[in-house]
């Protein structure tokens, strides 16, 4: 067997995961708007006497890399050196997709054009000569629909197929080739520098770019050329000019349905109410739906709960008490968020996510933010550490720190069960609305905190917002049943996991020493002991050893609790709480220290523990402030 | 299309009143919003492209909400069955008003939503 690799490369948002998930048969989530992929995933087929590694990298726009995600790609691309380089692009827009498509070829890497989307490409009736397409790139072009999957067997036949006798057409002026080739032989003449792409590298230090620089250091003086990057770029979109125009026909002034829905999605006066509702929809549609499916799991619980009463001494109640009451506690808001996730997975699987961030935009440049630190503030209602990931699309690193400081202010799925519990217990039919509520103010404390992490930062600049707006479209259930298991079984791995050992955890310190009434149990002297200081917000030793304990997964808050309340959560809180310090007990745990995935993903994105250590105490502080503000505001008003 | 603008209008402001009447703001702010997608429209008819985007737009969204609507009403009337035992269905007349506007809305789409393929009507 022969090994193979093959890396794929495009602009964002044209497909590539999908192509990757066809070419593999994986199931990485795929969806309708750009910066999803933000590292490198690999995967594997057979063809014949090919073992073949594949490599989905970033969605970039160009191989001048200036964010993280582009760096990783364009690494990859320049020091790993793969066999083969399937360059996706979007059929409906060749223009835009072709400018990478150069810099990849100008790498040297055998390169195979994948024309993507072609089911689009004929529905807006565009028509491309792909041959001619060939001809005129000297690379093979095939054309696939990727979502509805691929023939992987002549796309192998074609990629691995000698196109060296094609033609290619000159792009760049003969002053700028002359001007190349005397730095190629520059660099061929030093031994270290052999390893790159003499052409790509020319034309990188050329064109100013800093890693080319950094690769070729004092080895050479490079010659200057005034202008010479503007000179380049308007060479290749010459180029490219010519190319489209040879190959591609399009109708005249379409106006599609994505336009007309874009004229009032991003409305100036009607985009941020539409926004509002959506979001309304999203969180309502949500709690409705899935409260009779966690009504039903409850009292499924209750009674196994009572079942489990039936073995006798310390193992039923460790069963019944302990894992039944505790874990069930959480379990029992499984479909809740499975159904979060399945109304995040319509909405970005629609593309209205890119609205949103180009709506929010101008909001965020207020914060010193750019729309497109909003991707990942949308994307921590899901999970905080994943989404922290995603800034690698931000190019300032301070404003990239400060996005990644207030993600945890953004309240994930895992806080949402300690949300349902209290609303179901003291809000009643308002309870979707005190939920709602939650979620309004972590946006703003979110953008709040930008401001003074901005003023501490002394940051002062932000990315300007290039943000691809995809066609619209209807979500497939394929798709959103994907997403929604993809997100949603990370809930039920931590239920059997860490939300398993914490609850064992707790029963037996609030059964230790053994036949001991709670209130003498460890757990109670471990909570009576640290509970003067959340006093002042009205909590209890429970309430204190359970935020304790939610540090390590906020779910975990939940368990503790349940395994306290013997079996009925909703009435032991009423016993323990009242509505103003419920609420002051939602306050807290939206804002009280990311979990420990969090905090490590905190760590790996900084390489440094000084900001998860500054976000804990930030955190926790700001979270006693507000609960604290709240409950006394709360009761002069009351 | 003005007609259809104007019932899309009546029909969700219709929609905004017995919403208020029954203390359910935020819903009543959507429907308020998806009206005044359509009053938008009605102010931009000197543009027939752009009213039509708003016409379509109102009834994308206004199909949504209202099966979001019914879907949150039962699942209520659900949840009262199993917590209670009882079969309690509120907001009966709000719920049979949401049927009409949504067979308006599908209708309403279907009619316009060809417009964007006609090469000689709103493609040229």
């Amino acid at each position: 067997m022969k090994e193979i690799t093959i890396a794929l490369i495009g602009n964002p948002n044209v497909g590539k995961t999908s192509f990757f998930n066809a070419l593999t048969g994986s199931h990485q989530y795929v969806a309708n708007w750009p910066g999803v992929t933000v590292e490198k995933k690999t995967g594997s087929f057979k063809w014949n006497d090919y073992n073949v590694k594949v490599v989905d990298l970033p969605g970039i726009y160009t191989l001048n890399a200036r964010s993280i995600d582009e760096r990783i790609a364009r690494d990859f691309l320049i020091n790993e050196r793969p066999d083969l380089v399937f360059n996706i692009v979007d059929g409906t827009n060749l223009k835009r997709n072709l400018y990478l498509t150069i810099q990849v070829i100008e790498t040297g890497v055998k390169t195979v054009l994948i024309l993507n989307q072609m089911d689009e490409v004929k529905n807006l009736d565009i028509k491309i000569d792909t041959r001619e397409l060939s001809k005129r790139l000297g690379i093979p072009v095939i054309e696939t629909i990727a979502t509805k999957g691929v023939d992987i067997d002549s796309i192998m036949k074609s990629a691995l197929s000698d196109s060296s006798r094609q033609i290619r057409y000159e792009i760049y002026p003969k002053e700028l080739e002359d001007l190349f080739s005397s730095i190629s032989r520059d660099i061929q003449n030093h031994d270290e520098l052999k390893k790159f792409p003499p052409r790509w590298l020319a034309i990188s230090l050329i064109e100013g770019d800093d890693f080319a620089k950094s690769i070729v250091r004092d080895h050479f003086a490079v010659p200057q050329e005034k202008d010479a990057s503007l000179k380049i770029a308007k060479a290749r979109y010459d180029f490219i000019d010519s190319v489209v125009k040879q190959v591609e026909q399009r109708p005249k002034e379409i106006w599609t349905i994505t336009d007309a829905l874009d004229h009032v999605f991003t409305h100036k006066i009607l985009g941020i109410p539409i926004f509002i509702s959506i979001m309304w929809m999203i969180f309502e549609f949500t709690f409705s739906i899935s409260a009779p499916f966690s009504d039903l799991l409850s009292k499924g619980f209750d009674d196994l709960g009572s079942y489990a009463h039936l073995i006798p001494g310390w193992a039923g109640s460790l069963v019944g008490d302990g894992l039944i009451s505790g874990v069930g506690s959480v379990l029992t808001f499984v479909p809740l968020i499975f159904f979060l996730f399945f109304s995040m997975g319509i909405l970005e699987d629609s593309g209205y996510m890119s609205r949103a961030a180009f709506l929010i935009d101008r909001l965020m440049h207020r914060f010193r933010l750019s729309g497109r630190a909003f991707i990942p503030l949308l994307l921590g209602f899901g999970c905080n550490a994943s989404a922290i990931m995603t800034t690698r699309t931000l190019e300032g690193e301070k404003e990239r720190l400060i996005s990644i400081l207030i993600n945890p202010f953004t309240t994930c799925s895992a806080r949402l069960p300690i949300y349902a519990v209290i609303s179901a217990a003291f809000f009643g039919a308002f309870g979707g609305f005190a939920i709602f509520s939650i979620y309004m103010i972590s946006i703003v404390v979110a953008l709040s905190m930008a401001i003074i992490f901005n003023f501490l930062l002394k940051n002062k600049e932000t990315t300007p917002l290039i943000i691809e707006m995809p066609r619209y479209k209807a979500p497939t259930a394929k798709g959103l049943a994907i997403y929604t298991w993809s997100r949603g079984k990370h809930f039920l791995k931590k239920a059997g996991g860490i939300i398993l050992g914490a609850t064992v955890v707790v029963w037996l310190l609030s059964n230790l020493p053994f036949n001991a009434p709670i209130q003498d149990s460890i757990a109670a002297q471990i909570g009576k002991t640290i509970a003067p200081i959340f006093k002042p917000l009205g909590f209890d030793w429970h309430v204190t050893l359970a935020l304790i304990f939610g540090g390590i997964a906020k779910e975990v808050t939940v368990t503790t609790l349940g395994t306290f309340a013997n079996g009925n959560l909703e009435e032991f809180l009423g016993t323990i709480l009242n509505p103003v310090s419920a609420y002051a007990l939602m306050l807290f745990a939206l804002l009280y220290i990311p979990c420990v995935a969090t905090q490590a993903t905190m760590k790996m994105e900084t390489g440094s523990y000084k900001w998860p250590v500054f976000s804990v105490i930030w955190s926790l502080s700001l979270a006693y402030a507000v609960a604290f503000l709240f409950e006394k505001i709360a009761y002069l008003v009351i | 299309m003005r007609k259809y603008i104007i019932a899309g209008i009546a029909g969700f402001i219709t929609l905004s009143i017995f919403m208020i009447l029954s203390h359910d703001y935020m819903d009543a702010f959507v429907t308020v919003t998806i009206s005044f997608i359509f009053v938008f429209g009605l102010l931009e008819n000197s543009d027939k492209k752009t009213a039509l985007a708003h016409l379509l737009t109102g009834n994308i969204i206004g199909m949504i909400f209202n099966v979001y609507y019914m879907i949150s009403i039962l699942a209520n009337a659900f949840d009262t069955l199993i917590n209670d035992g009882r079969f309690e269905f509120t907001s009966v007349i709000t719920f049979l008003i949401t049927i009409i506007v949504l067979l308006f809305n599908i209708l309403s789409f279907f009619k316009f939503k060809d417009q964007f393929k006609k090469k000689d009507g709103i493609i040229k």
